[in-house]
């Protein structure tokens, strides 16, 4: 019941998916079948030319054991757009966004069901037998609080390229050094690098944990209120750095914090309750959303 | 309180006095605390000084490096402890050999690996209740197990391996709460970068937790060096002046090993048939005075054995050479004797067959290993012989050896602190 | 070809020999057993040691029973004990083949001792020792009065082995005629010296521990002579009272059991030789009280003839002579209980 009705709502009239999936099309040569929550035309042709799909979540549910956290969620990412999730605590933003890199693979008796297709090459993230790993190869995440490895700082940014199987100095050093000036951190610290992380201050630890997620050479990094622990300017240079970065990679961000949304998102999607209330261009739902739901809680009437 | 309380300001005051009450109260119990804490461990620090103190006033006379480098004796001034020393550090080596890696693997197995169930359940609960089993009940299961069951002997290898289980518990539980301690984004940092779950344990898990982990290890061989039950139960030594087998030396082949093992080679070595002169050595205690352990060559025979010689004929050659009997005993075997005492016979053969024959077996020399199967006594073990002597003299000797068991721990101790402010100096949250 | 292999094996086993001359041979005597006897064995593995290259002896302390344990699994060369072998040690060694060779090495004496400053006690009779000691005396038997109405009524403070010793077995079977019977509220220790620390702090506390505890504090201590039952004399505690068996019943025998098997190795029978022949000085040394010089000869004797059993057909030695412990026929097996020592006589 509830799900159907969810259908409709994203889904809005049958000229607007089909639209949205002619932009699909071309792209991956491949039909954007199902209720993929699109976003409305008018808003895609006007501020954003040409948005390819990065990722398209289809029929999405998700358990923790018997609690049915997700249902039946269905929306595309646009590959290198930025992509908020909000909506009030407990809605399931963060659920999706760790569905994205397996991370409820951690903990027992978690169970999804649906799929997160990656393109181009169509990999289903959370498909059975599709290890983790592999989806975690390509999809990084930055955390609320800075975690940092409590090592150097040099040793931080080098985890994921080790990993990844590149070694000798040089190789390392120039992976670090690329990932820490993509985080904007390499002024700060060139000369510091084996100082422990924890030395540095909350903001910079979180650009080191950028770092370090950029140091893997993502697809799509992840973020997870990446910003609440920091004080308002670590905040601003954070979301700079997100913008920049949106250049190169796509970004989906959950935020409690709706002036960030609007400020540094291109997509952002309103959930509650598990479910997806509305999707589309960051103006339309700050300006115009189209739901009563939607509209109220950016305005701050509940949530 | 006098204010009327519709006064406003009577109200600040009489809060205001309440508050500063309540902080002069919170104060003294502060203070209080903090003194008794001071007290507390002062005292603490200083029963260990007087305890420790007292012990090396009554040992002073023995406390020379001639203590630890001589065998023991029943002389108490002649005494030493070196198979002692010897004997506890090669259990402690086995002991840590065989707790630290395997408990530090358990305790990670069941924070990371193990999912939660009634199997786990039940593990984590009897580790929890192996930890209060007492001692001499290991003792009493190395026995049955490692002794009998396994055939390990009453060897170092089995005191080490009971000392090992029963300190494993204690590395387990370490290494579990140090685990636990590590932040759960630590764990999420690493796996987002796709790491897997043996690399998060190798790469942050493992070093982040082993400075807690060493706690624990260091708990738990000083725990294990100073057990003495289990290691009665399964024969540790009294007495014992022989030093387990150093490796790659000469072997010391005990005589009747060496008839096995003689007549279980299978090549068969025409000693017979071509005959030859084999000599033996007759020794005797030196009976000089101060010429202790030694003893003189008196005479070496030499026994000429006729080409395609029989056994029997052998032996009457034996028989034939002057100081020399040869008998067969109940197992078959041929052993060649001097009547006179300590007159235990050394063979040597001057026609090559030892030589060819020594090419076959092993070398003569001790594997890598040997010392594992050594019979051993230990430090604790000593001390409770000491103690329980009656001659006084023997005290002194007991308490010298608790000063070295002491200070063995403290240097353990001292250099798991070394290391721990080491780790943590590269590691910090 | 048999005859071939044989040789062959003759020939290998003396070319082994020959090895140990360049391999340095060395053979390892093991013993273990009874903490009691332990010192006197270690003493006298020193000096042997000394005296003969290449041997080695081991010696555990894990107590009679234990010892005896690892001697019918064939574990050990010697067994130390401070009682003769029990029948149930006789039936397992025999179901395991073992056959030994007992030999008494010395004489152990139970010693009664009160403080030095107790001086009304000047004897007692075991009657006595039994009042004191016995279950029923617990919370009834609390001041010396109430053993000798002659005696004070000081507290009676009561210090013992504990019940896992040898000689706890020992004094129990003596004194009350039943092994175990003791009453409870006194203060027990296995190890000796706390007891000898115990009554040379207290005026009126009596104790009883082995003749070595009580040789070495003599000083602290004060041993009360036993009342011969049969002479009606009192005897103190001495070599010489317990060498002639005057000291009685208290005077108790320990032994060494060999292995009949390794009494084959040169090793073995060297060192049991050595013991018999020239330990006595240690013996005495540790406190013990040796043999006479007859009874070391026929136990050298038993050791060359391999003359295998036991005098006590499984059953403790109280008041046992040295006389009879060479005349009694050796046994393999238990004998029943019905032929028992008191009547030997």
């Amino acid at each position: 019941m509830t799900s159907a009705n969810v259908s409709n709502l994203q889904v809005g009239n049958a000229g607007d998916r089909q639209r949205a999936v002619e932009v699909v099309v071309p792209t991956h040569g491949r039909d954007v079948s199902g209720t993929i929550a699109a976003v409305d035309s008018r808003a895609a042709s006007s501020s954003q030319s040409a948005s390819l799909v990065k990722a398209e979540v289809r029929g999405l549910d998700f358990y923790y054991g018997k609690f049915h956290a997700l249902k039946n969620l269905n929306l595309a990412i646009y590959d290198k757009k930025i992509t908020a999730l909000i909506g009030p605590s407990g809605c399931g933003k963060s659920t999706l966004l760790r569905c994205f890199n397996r991370m409820h693979d951690l903990y027992p008796d978690t169970k999804y069901s649906g799929e997160i297709v990656l393109h181009p090459d169509g990999l289903n993230l959370v498909g059975p037998g599709i290890d983790p790993i592999t989806v975690r190869m390509r999809i990084s995440m930055v955390f609320q609080k800075p975690n940092p490895f409590p090592k150097s700082i040099f040793e931080n940014v080098a985890f994921g390229p080790r990993l990844r199987g590149i070694k000798g100095k040089d190789a390392l050093e120039a992976e670090v050094q690329r990932a820490l000036k993509g985080a904007a951190l390499w002024e700060e610290c060139k000369d510091r690098l084996q100082d422990n992380a924890y030395r540095l201050s909350g903001g910079q630890q979180q650009r080191l944990c950028i770092a370090r997620a950029l140091a893997s050479d993502p697809e799509v990094i992840l973020f997870d209120e990446p910003t609440s622990a920091l004080d308002p300017v670590a905040t601003l240079r954070i979301e700079e750095l997100m913008r920049e970065l949106r250049e190169k990679v796509t970004i989906i961000v959950v935020t409690h914090n709706m002036h960030q949304a609007s400020r540094v998102s291109d997509y952002t999607a309103f959930m509650y309750l598990g479910e997806l209330v509305e999707y589309g261009e960051t103006p339309q739902i700050f300006q115009r959303p189209k739901k009563t739901m939607t509209e109220e809680y950016i305005s701050g009437r509940f949530g | 309180m006098s204010a009327a309380p519709v006064q406003s300001a009577g109200v600040v005051v009489g809060r205001a006095e309440e508050a500063a009450r309540m902080v002069a109260s919170r104060k003294r119990w502060d203070r209080f605390f903090m003194i008794g804490g001071a007290v507390l461990s002062f005292l603490c620090i200083a029963v260990l000084a007087v305890l420790v103190a007292d012990l090396v006033r009554d040992a002073w006379p023995r406390l020379e490096w001639g203590f630890l480098t001589r065998d023991q004796s029943n002389d108490a001034e002649q005494a030493g402890i070196k198979t002692a020393i010897l004997g506890t550090g090669l259990v402690m080596l086995v002991t840590a050999v065989t707790a630290i890696p395997l408990g530090i693997a358990a305790g990670i197995y069941l924070e990371e690996y193990a999912k939660k169930n009634w199997f786990t359940t039940i593990i984590e609960i009897n580790i929890a209740n192996l930890a209060g089993v007492p001692s001499i009940i290991w003792g009493l299961m190395a026995l049955g197990l490692l002794v009998y069951g396994l055939k390990t002997g009453q060897s170092i290898l089995t005191a080490g391996l009971t000392l090992g289980l029963l300190v494993l518990p204690i590395v387990i539980v370490a290494t579990r709460e140090s685990i636990r301690s590590i932040p759960q984004g630590i764990r999420e940092a690493s796996f987002a970068c796709g790491a897997s779950r043996l690399q998060t344990v190798r790469y942050h898990i493992l070093p982040y937790s082993m400075s807690g982990v060493l706690t624990g290890c260091i708990i738990a061989m000083s725990r294990a060096i100073g057990e003495t039950a289990p290691l009665v139960t399964i024969g540790a030594l009294a007495y014992i002046t022989s030093v387990p087998a150093v490796p790659f030396s000469e072997k010391a082949w005990p005589l009747e090993a060496v008839a096995t093992r003689a007549v279980q080679v299978d090549a068969p070595i025409e000693t017979g048939a071509s005959g030859g002169v084999m000599q033996f050595r007759i020794e005797l205690p030196d009976e000089t005075p101060g010429a202790k352990k030694h003893a003189v060559v008196k005479a070496t025979r030499d026994v000429t054995i006729p080409a395609g010689a029989s056994a029997a004929q052998v032996g009457e050659a034996i028989e034939a050479t002057p100081d020399l009997t040869a008998r067969l005993d109940s197992t078959g075997l041929l052993r060649v004797e001097n009547e006179q005492f300590g007159g235990i016979v050394l063979g040597k053969d001057t026609s090559g067959v030892a030589a060819a024959l020594a090419m076959k077996q092993e070398g003569g020399r001790h594997g890598p290993l040997d010392w594992l199967s050594s019979s051993f006594t230990v430090l604790p073990i000593q001390v409770f012989d000491w103690v329980s002597r009656p001659q006084q003299n023997f005290q002194i000797n007991a308490a010298a050896a608790g000063v070295v068991l002491v200070m063995v721990t403290l240097v353990m101790n001292g250099v798991a602190i070394f290391l721990r402010v080491r780790l943590r100096k590269r590691l910090q949250w | 070809m048999s005859t071939r292999t044989f040789v062959t094996g003759i020939g290998a086993l003396v070319a082994g020999l020959a090895m140990t001359a360049t391999a340095m041979a060395q053979s390892v005597v093991k013993v273990d057993g009874s903490s009691t006897v332990q010192p006197v064995t270690s003493a006298i593995a020193e000096s042997f040691e000394g005296k003969v290259r290449n041997v080695k002896v081991e010696v555990g302390t894990s107590g009679t029973g234990g010892g005896f344990k690892k001697f019918v699994r064939g574990e050990i060369d010697i067994a130390n004990a401070s009682r003769p072998i029990q029948a149930e040690e006789m039936e397992k060694a025999k179901a395991a083949g073992i056959e030994y060779v007992e030999v008494p090495i010395a004489f152990d004496a139970l010693t009664v001792v009160v403080n030095p400053e107790n001086k009304f006690v000047t004897q007692l009779t075991v009657a006595e020792l039994k009042k004191m000691w016995e279950p029923a005396a617990k919370d009834v038997v609390k001041t010396w009065k109430d053993v000798n109405p002659a005696w004070p009524a000081e507290p009676l403070t009561l210090f013992g082995a504990g019940t896992d010793s040898g000689t706890f077995d020992y004094f129990t079977e003596a004194v009350m005629g039943k092994k175990g019977a003791s009453r409870s509220d006194y203060t027990p220790s296995e190890n000796d010296n706390t007891l000898v620390q115990g009554i040379s702090r207290d005026v009126h506390a009596l104790g009883y521990f082995g003749y070595s505890y009580f040789i070495h504090n003599q000083d602290k201590l004060r041993a009360v002579p036993i009342v011969n039952d049969k002479t009606g004399k009192a005897v103190a505690p001495s070599n010489e009272s317990v060498a002639d068996g005057t000291y009685v019943p208290l005077g108790r025998p320990v032994f060494i059991y060999v292995n009949r098997k390794s009494l084959e190795r040169p090793e073995v029978r060297r060192f049991v030789e050595y013991y018999v022949g020239q330990g006595a000085n240690q013996i005495k040394e540790e406190g013990f009280v040796p043999l006479p010089e007859s009874a070391y000869a026929k136990a050298l004797e038993r050791v060359k003839n391999l003359e295998i059993g036991t005098a006590f057909g499984g059953h403790s030695a109280v008041g046992l002579g040295i006389d009879e412990m060479f005349s009694r026929p050796l046994v393999n097996e238990p004998v029943k209980k019905e032929e028992p020592k008191k009547d030997g006589k």
